[in-house]
């Protein structure tokens, strides 16, 4: 670019992608590009600043571990609750910068903000604690005796690491922050590497923290770093006793040859989520369809003629709630939309039970929803989201001249496929709807997904098939099941990949006294 | 139309574009090199490479519209499911909404279909791309009708990028790192080199690759001695992956060569995201501290299966000029923005969408996956920054794909 004016275009300002404890300093600060939103300025520690570092938060780790947990509660919480509140200069200053660095709108970015800080609020966490310990029998706070009825007396204890190293990756905003909560409330020192596309949060909820509460702000280190070869990470990977890994395939397999082999490693791979609606009999209701014709969202060729089958019944079933296609759209969109089908919560494949016409009114309804949504908060995709929305929808246009029995709606920012062959489809707006005659072959559907399903949102069904859903669902691996329009949003202490999130961060320890 | 239901009177133009294409490279060479001709053994006639300001006639607006509306013509006549895209799309096989408005399938409907436009019968050969990393689980195809189509029109184009001083009737000392077509006959690439060694490589020539070992270290390293001890330049032909692996097999052996002046190198892929492992600039500077052929010789080539034309750097045919892609004159190229399909801004980023004549007996208009920016009158493909991160923690669909196809 020399000899251009571009050259003399100062570089837009970095997000700073790190907070560290009091007294600790990198050895370096350095400023990386991102494919696509602001720079990131991230740490740089050489071997001997990385050991000061570790040693730091594990000392502090070990001073918040002397606390009562109802303390590291209340500050956490205090923190998580000051980011409710969107009058706050921090959080004002927050939500533009981090719709940037998350490529989202603002609108989406505060929205999901609320949603995720909701969950980090001193109630919630205390459900969180409770329903991790407490409720479990265990012992996280005092030495209670607790009888065991098997093996007679013994104290069951909770034992927390020194040091969590966490290393998340992606774009889904609020992960990191999460994450980093689940740490300090264990009591570890804690090392958090967020991803790429969420470190204003993460950097954010520490800042506030450190506010709060130092000491147990001390205990936690937030530190982007690109992933796979730096210093800091192999350093880290050997220095902690547990490693929590947020990532695909690659990242997970990378870590496990890399960490510690006494370190133990809490893996939260990539999956997928998918819903299940009923639809039955929405393609026989004219009214349900009304307003199919005139959407902004016409579908780009029309539609051909589906062969119409007939709702399927069960024995001794009550029939289900007559379902309103744009109930059950809004809840699909209520899916989608907060994190732009980047979530495992999110579904990138929604099964219809029913005919392939009721599969799609109900498509004409979700493009209807997208486009109402794509008006007030605006879908922001990346480059690679949006070619790839491109391709799909290139490709459904083809296979339907082709003469599949295939469909597809789009507008700017989403789209909506009817295909009874499709693979999910995850990032940006785009909704891929199976029809399923038979509620039936949706067990050897979600089979298909075994170790890789994650979430399984519902609407319209009976409970007799919401049951038979939950049951094909545990069975194919997923980790929770919940109503579409809120699965997107799990509470803390859902079973992320069907462990308790707090568990998983600590040991077990078994005192049989030799004394009452 | 022909046998293949081709069309003949076009695909007699096209082959009539690319052989006065041809005339003109050699002759923008001869006029603006500048440098004297050597020829030793009366094998070789090379120069160093032509001057700066050299131009290689491109063809015009209205020709290259004429062509384009015979061959997008041709395709919906005789392509069912092309034609019901087209009209989907609100264009019918009546309309000419010029090159620029004529629908572009997405290159993953290569995964998804067979698109043939002629006689699917005729098909003489099948390219298939390398992966299964989107659509449906399977491998890119790409039906060729006529395989001497292909050869006509790549060979003109790889002789003006990277033998532009190659004198008529002369050949090359060429080394090649990608296995043959016999190896991997549904590889465009192997297929195009195999027609690169039969039109200008030497007796000496050799390919020293196969599918199961890779490079074949010692292979390499005599053909590369051999060369080194002669005066003749030498073209090297390999992918990204395969120049890595002549650098580990020098390195292994503790080789060193410096091939002759005017020894240049063609390097492909490497540059679609995860496939990337060794930047661009380092690889180079391998290839050149282990050969000697300097990085201003090594001409990057970009193509994909789903197009039968190819783009490269006109580095050797403009020497100085910036990197950038150059496609052929009978293929034109929009860079689109890619939430609208728009054009975008000159300069900004976008998707690449190809309109390829060679395309004739498939479709033309192509639009792909990679992200690219024009620069002068090509464009450089961006593709995806190395380390960046998949979006989300949802599962990326590659591990769902591959964990499938297990």
């Amino acid at each position: 670019m020399k000899g251009t004016g571009l050259d003399r275009v100062p570089p837009p300002p970095a997000i700073r992608a790190f907070v560290l404890p009091a007294g600790v300093a990198p050895t370096d600060v350095v400023r990386i590009a991102q494919t696509e939103g602001p720079d990131l300025e991230y740490p740089v520690f050489d071997e001997a600043a990385g050991r000061e570092l570790f040693e730091s938060l594990r000392e502090a780790g070990r001073r918040a571990r002397a606390r009562p947990v109802a303390e590291r509660v209340a500050a956490l919480g205090a923190a998580g609750e000051r980011l409710l509140d969107r009058d706050t200069p921090e959080v004002r200053a927050a939500i533009p910068l981090l719709a940037e660095n998350a490529r989202l709108s603002e609108g989406a970015a505060a929205e999901v903000l609320a949603a995720m800080a909701s969950d980090w609020t001193r109630p919630r966490l205390r459900v969180l604690v409770a329903s991790e310990f407490a409720h479990g029998g265990l012992d996280f706070e005092s030495d209670a005796v607790r009888a065991d009825p098997d093996s007679g007396v013994v104290r069951r204890r909770v034992s927390a690491p020194g040091l969590i190293t966490t290393i998340c990756s992606g774009t889904v905003p609020g992960v990191s922050t999460t994450a980093a909560i689940r740490s300090l409330l264990v009591g570890s020192g804690s090392l958090l590497k967020p991803g790429a596309g969420d470190v204003v949060l993460t950097t954010l909820f520490a800042e506030v923290l450190r506010e709060i509460d130092p000491g147990l702000a001390d205990a936690l280190a937030v530190a982007y770093w690109p992933g796979g070869n730096a210093t800091l990470e192999d350093e880290a990977l050997h220095a902690s006793d547990r490693v929590v890994v947020y990532g695909g395939d690659e990242t997970v397999r990378s870590v496990r040859t890399r960490a510690a082999a006494s370190a133990t490693l809490v893996e939260y791979r990539h999956r997928i989520g998918v819903a299940v609606v009923d639809v039955t009999g929405m393609g026989a209701s004219p009214e349900a369809d009304g307003s199919g014709e005139e959407l902004r969202s016409e579908p780009r060729s029309e539609p051909r003629p589906g062969s119409h089958t007939e709702p399927p019944t069960e024995p001794g079933e009550e029939p289900a709630e007559e379902p309103r296609p744009e109930r059950i759209a809004a809840a699909v969109a209520d899916s989608v939309v907060p994190y732009e089908q980047r979530g495992c919560v999110s579904p990138a494949r929604i099964f219809a039970i029913g005919s392939p016409d009721d599969g799609r009114v109900l498509c004409r309804a979700v493009a209807r929803a997208l486009e109402q949504r794509e008006r007030g908060t605006p879908s922001r995709r990346t480059r690679e989201e949006a070619s790839a929305c491109q391709q799909f929808v290139g490709s459904l246009e083809l296979r339907r001249a082709a003469g599949e029995h295939v469909d597809v709606w789009a507008g700017r920012g989403w789209a909506v496929a009817l295909d009874p062959d499709g693979d999910p489809f995850a990032g940006g707006r785009v909704v891929v709807v199976t029809p399923l005659a038979d509620i039936a072959d949706l067990e050897v559907e979600l089979e298909r997904y075994r170790g890789r399903l994650q979430a399984v949102g519902v609407a319209g069904l009976s409970g007799g098939r919401e049951a038979l859903v939950a049951r094909w669902s545990a069975d194919a691996g997923a980790s929770r099941v919940g109503p579409l329009d809120r699965i997107a949003y799990p509470p803390p202490w859902w079973m992320h990949d069907g462990r308790g999130p707090l568990r998983a961060l600590v040991d077990l320890v078994e005192w049989e006294a030799t004394t009452q | 139309m022909g046998a293949s239901g081709l069309p003949t009177d076009l695909i007699t133009d096209l082959v009539a574009v690319a052989d006065a294409a041809s005339i003109d490279a050699a002759s923008e060479s001869d006029s603006t090199s500048g440098s004297e001709s050597r020829s030793r053994s009366g094998s070789t006639s090379l120069s160093t490479g032509p001057a700066p300001g050299s131009a290689w006639l491109p063809m015009s607006d209205g020709e290259f519209d004429d062509l384009a509306r015979r061959a997008f013509a041709h395709q919906v006549a005789t392509n069912s499911t092309y034609r019901g895209f087209c009209e989907g799309r609100g264009v019918s096989p009546g309309d000419w909404p010029g090159w620029e408005g004529v629908p572009a399938v997405p290159t993953r409907g290569f995964k998804d279909l067979d698109l043939i436009s002629g006689d699917s019968d005729a098909v003489e050969r099948t390219f298939r791309t390398s992966g299964t990393s989107a659509g449906r689980g399977r491998r890119g195809t790409h039906h060729v009708l006529s395989v001497d189509l292909y050869r006509r029109l790549s060979l003109p184009w790889f002789r003006a990028n990277l033998l532009p001083d190659l004198g008529p009737g002369r050949r090359i000392r060429t080394i090649s790192l990608i296995p043959g077509a016999n190896a991997i006959p549904d590889s465009s690439l192997s297929t195009m080199v195999e027609f690169v060694l039969e039109a200008y490589g030497d007796g000496g020539s050799l390919t020293v690759a196969d599918v199961e070992s890779g490079v074949d270290a010692g292979a390499l390293t005599d053909a590369l001695r051999a060369a080194a001890s002669g005066s003749e330049p030498v073209l090297l032909l390999g992918t990204a992956f395969s120049f890595v692996h002549l650098i580990d097999r020098l390195d292994d052996g503790g080789v060193r060569v410096v091939l002759p002046p005017g020894s240049r190198a063609m390097e492909t892929g490497g540059f679609k995201g995860r496939s990337r492992e060794v930047p661009r600039d380092e690889l180079y500077r391998g290839i050149s501290d282990r050969t000697g052929v300097p990085a201003v010789r090594i001409v990057n080539e970009y193509g994909m299966t789903e197009l039968l034309s190819q783009f490269y750097e006109p580095i050797l045919r403009r020497p100085g000029s910036p990197r950038r892609h150059v496609s052929p004159p009978w293929m034109r190229t929009r860079i689109l923005d890619p939430d609208t399909l728009e054009p975008v801004a000159p300069g900004e980023p976008g998707l690449l969408q190809h309109f390829d004549l060679a395309n004739v007996g498939s479709v033309s208009a192509v639009l792909t996956d990679d992200v690219g920016k024009a620069v002068d009158d090509g464009f450089v493909v961006l593709g995806r920054a190395p380390g960046s991160e998949p979006r989300g923690c949802s599962l990326a669909m590659e591990d769902l794909l591959d964990a499938r196809n297990r």
